[in-house]
């Protein structure tokens, strides 16, 4: 029988036998070496590594022996973001990580059956539950004893709501999307082995992201994938995502995982996933092999769909519907003049953005044809549920993001160049720069390309109705709600707009 | 060199086709051609083993076509580097307005192979006081090959290896667009030529396999783009291919 991932709070009081055998274990795993394959270090070492920040953080001393350079590139640093990896990785990580504790828990005599509890963080029908759960907060268990899920290097107590709520993230129905152009899928673009990447999955943007900045906060253990792991609100951060997977893919029939060898299998082009059970020995931990959580021993509490079924076009042609009826909006706009699904620019900004701990507005110029392609699609045919398709979608994309922080979080604001003084603009989103320092570095892997962040803003488009007759600009504004100082040096290289067309 | 295979065929599958179709006419045109205009005659063996001095050097000059030798130049840089810009390509055309795009490709070829070609009339140089200082042409291979093997070993090679993978910002209007497409051209290019001028010494000091050694370093050349980068490696005996061409893991390739 399946073990039972739960939520954490749905278990009980705060010291519950699951959350008590969690600490009981980590606290086993905390002083063992890091040369051991089942420590503490080790283990969050898998995910990412940085001697210099572990050592200045108190995990590792100047002296101490690492595993050798081939067990490192076999085994340490293969976390996978902004790629289609990003969910079965870390399912498979996750799952190396239970099994280890599970028999620690075992051997102390815990159950049999234990599981990695999750933190649903998007429960709206608990107000609590956006604040980070109390067992990782209080400084001793239960019995007196000192608090291993207690680390010093965590300073967000709660997570935004708003940056944690699923309605954009689970709504759409492809896993890859469209790499490098607008139209990004739930579970993020085709990849290579991908530690850092450029673009993200639409769960990988939010929640996963502000999670680890609004958790971590400035210098805390999960800002940074290199130190992410060695914070144990980690594992339950990443239980909720893997869960979110299974939420996405049991939600509609139409939601499937890729069939493509190159994701089954996965990569091979640089490295090979290497994850290990609980004997230590490897285990075959490729995407085909992780598909199905009932195979793997496990299931989830609770997948039910907080979204009740509905799909991000229906709820964008609702709205717009809406709007039709009271008049805000004409559908015999135009014809389309583009048949064949297309990407492309509209506009972009002229200059790099420095973001600091005010907010800064950079103004898009749109091309005027585009804009007119983009208007044209608002005809009444696919502004109808009835028929398929639906008028343009619109995405924002801050790119060449660099800094010296990625513990920052950010919103993003659109205003009408029209619009009166002082008013409030439309809300396009918020972003989180979690993986910035990784992407900034000139001579990493990364080669200083920095992060990409998209965000889509076709509902603020269509409340905007952006008419190329009158709007030829839009300013954005990027507002820190974080702590970000100008010491962080935090760069946007570019924004531009991009329309998506024939879906 | 699996890997140099499975990113030819995972592009010429995909929306990189045309690069890959392109690629393939200009190694058409390349096998085609005379081996005669590819090659330089001051790379056979017989033309230069006994010359020596500045004048050696006026006189490889005359006798050769450098017209011809500039398309040759050209239609080979065509072949063998259209593959290895793709994702530069592809940011370029992604990035630009619809009407610009065909316009800013082109600009960011000639910037690219603006350097290049000047890039390749220092190698041929080079290439030519190697010929003029070795006993034979098998000798100026083998000088080519230990400055080849050398240069892939170092810290510069492996940090300009890295700097091909940048992707710029680029504006969307008017002459600033025009320069920032035209001037990323040039700055990629100058990563490739650091990166890549020891690897082309080897189709140009070899002459009867000058098209095969051409085939070789295009996927070497692949293969090491697409591979992940370290930094400087001193190899073991063992680890030798690894070290050359930044693999991490062995078996992959």
């Amino acid at each position: 029988m399946a073990r039972i991932r739960k939520e954490i709070r749905a278990l009980g009081e705060t010291w519950n036998e699951t959350v008590h055998w969690y600490a009981k274990a980590v606290g086993v795993l905390k002083p063992k070496l890091v040369t051991q394959k089942s420590s503490w270090r080790y283990l969050a070492a898998m995910h990412d590594f940085d001697r210099q920040a572990w050592i200045r953080l108190g995990y590792l001393t100047p002296t101490e022996t690492l595993p050798g350079q081939l067990e490192q590139d076999r085994y340490w640093m293969q976390c996978q973001h902004q790629s289609w990896y990003f969910f079965p990785w870390h399912r498979a990580y996750l799952l190396t990580f239970e099994d280890i504790l599970r028999g620690v828990i075992q051997s102390m005599g815990g159950p049999a059956d234990w599981a990695l509890p999750y933190w649903n963080y998007s429960d709206k029908k608990n107000p609590a539950a956006t604040k980070v759960p109390e067992a990782f907060l209080e400084q001793t268990m239960h019995d007196g004893s000192v608090n291993p899920l207690r680390v010093a290097a965590r300073f967000g107590t709660s997570v935004d709501p708003d940056d944690v709520d699923l309605t954009d993230r689970i709504a759409d129905k492809d896993f890859i999307g469209i790499d490098k152009s607008p139209g990004i899928g739930v579970g993020g673009p085709r990849t290579i082995f991908s530690p850092h990447g450029h673009q993200e999955g639409l769960v990988e943007a939010a929640p996963h992201d502000p999670v680890h900045g609004e958790v971590g906060g400035r210098g805390g253990l999960m800002s940074n994938t290199t130190t992410a792991a060695l914070d144990p609100i980690f594992w339950l951060h990443h239980a909720n995502i893997d869960r979110l997977w299974e939420v996405w893919r049991t939600r509609d029939p139409l939601n499937k995982n890729p069939t493509d060898p190159e994701w089954l299998n996965g990569p091979t082009k640089l490295r090979a996933f290497a994850l290990f059970g609980a004997d230590e020995k490897d285990r075959p931990s490729n995407p085909k092999d992780v598909q199905s959580t009932t195979a793997l021993g496990y299931d989830y509490d609770d997948i039910s769909d907080p979204l009740k079924g509905t799909t991000r076009r229906f709820m964008r042609l609702e709205a717009l519907l809406s709007r039709v009826q009271n008049r805000e909006f004409t559908a015999e706009l135009g014809v389309r003049s583009m048949a064949m699904p297309t990407s492309e620019l509209l506009g972009s900004n002229d200059a790099e953005v420095t973001l600091g701990p005010g907010s800064v507005k950079s103004r898009v110029n749109f091309a005027t044809r585009p804009l007119t392609t983009l208007t044209n699609s608002f005809t009444k045919s696919l502004m109808s549920a009835e028929t398929p398709g639906e008028p343009d979608r619109v995405f924002l994309h801050l790119e060449n993001i660099r800094g010296k922080d990625g513990s920052g979080v950010f919103d993003v604001v659109l205003h009408r160049p029209d619009a009166p003084p002082g008013s409030a603009g439309v809300r396009a989103g918020s972003i989180s720069l979690f993986g910035l320092e990784q992407a900034s570095q000139t001579e990493g892997d990364h080669t200083g390309n920095g992060l990409n962040k998209t965000l889509e803003i076709t509902k603020a488009v269509d409340a905007m109705k952006l008419d190329p007759a009158q709007a030829k600009t839009l300013d954005v504004e990027i507002i820190p709600r974080s702590d970000v100082r100008a010491e962080d040096d935090i760069k946007v290289g570019q924004i531009t707009v991009h329309r998506l067309s024939g879906q | 060199m699996i890997v140099a295979f499975a990113v030819l065929r995972e592009m010429a599958s995909g929306r990189a086709w045309p690069i890959i179709a392109f690629s393939s006419a200009a190694w058409a045109l390349v096998i085609g051609l005379d081996h005669s205009v590819l090659v330089p005659s001051l790379c056979s063996p017989n033309s230069t083993a006994n010359w020596i001095g500045s004048s050696a050097f006026v006189a490889v000059i005359s006798i050769n076509d450098l017209a011809a030798q500039t398309f040759s130049w050209f239609v080979m840089l065509l072949a063998m580097m259209t593959p290895l810009i793709w994702q530069q390509l592809t940011h370029v055309w992604d990035r630009s307005l619809a009407e610009r795009r065909v316009r800013a490709v082109l600009l960011f070829l000639g910037g690219y192979f603006g350097v290049w070609m000047i890039a390749m009339a220092i190698l041929a140089l080079l290439v030519v006081a190697l010929r003029l200082a070795a006993a034979s042409g098998i000798v100026a291979f083998v000088i080519g090959l230990g400055l080849f093997v050398l240069w892939q070993m170092t810290p510069i090679k492996a940090r300009f290896l890295k700097r091909c993978h940048r992707l710029r910002p680029l504006p969307a209007f008017g002459l600033s667009a025009d320069l920032a497409s035209f001037r990323y051209g040039v700055e990629i290019s100058g990563s490739c030529v650091v990166t890549c001028w020891a690897i082309m010494l080897l189709p140009f000091t070899s002459d009867v396999a000058h098209i095969p050694m051409m085939g070789t370093a295009t996927l070497l050349m692949l293969s090491e783009r697409y591979l992940e980068t370290r930094d400087f490696c001193l190899p073991t005996p063992t680890q030798i291919y690894g070290c050359l061409f930044r693999n991490r893991k062995m078996s992959d390739v």
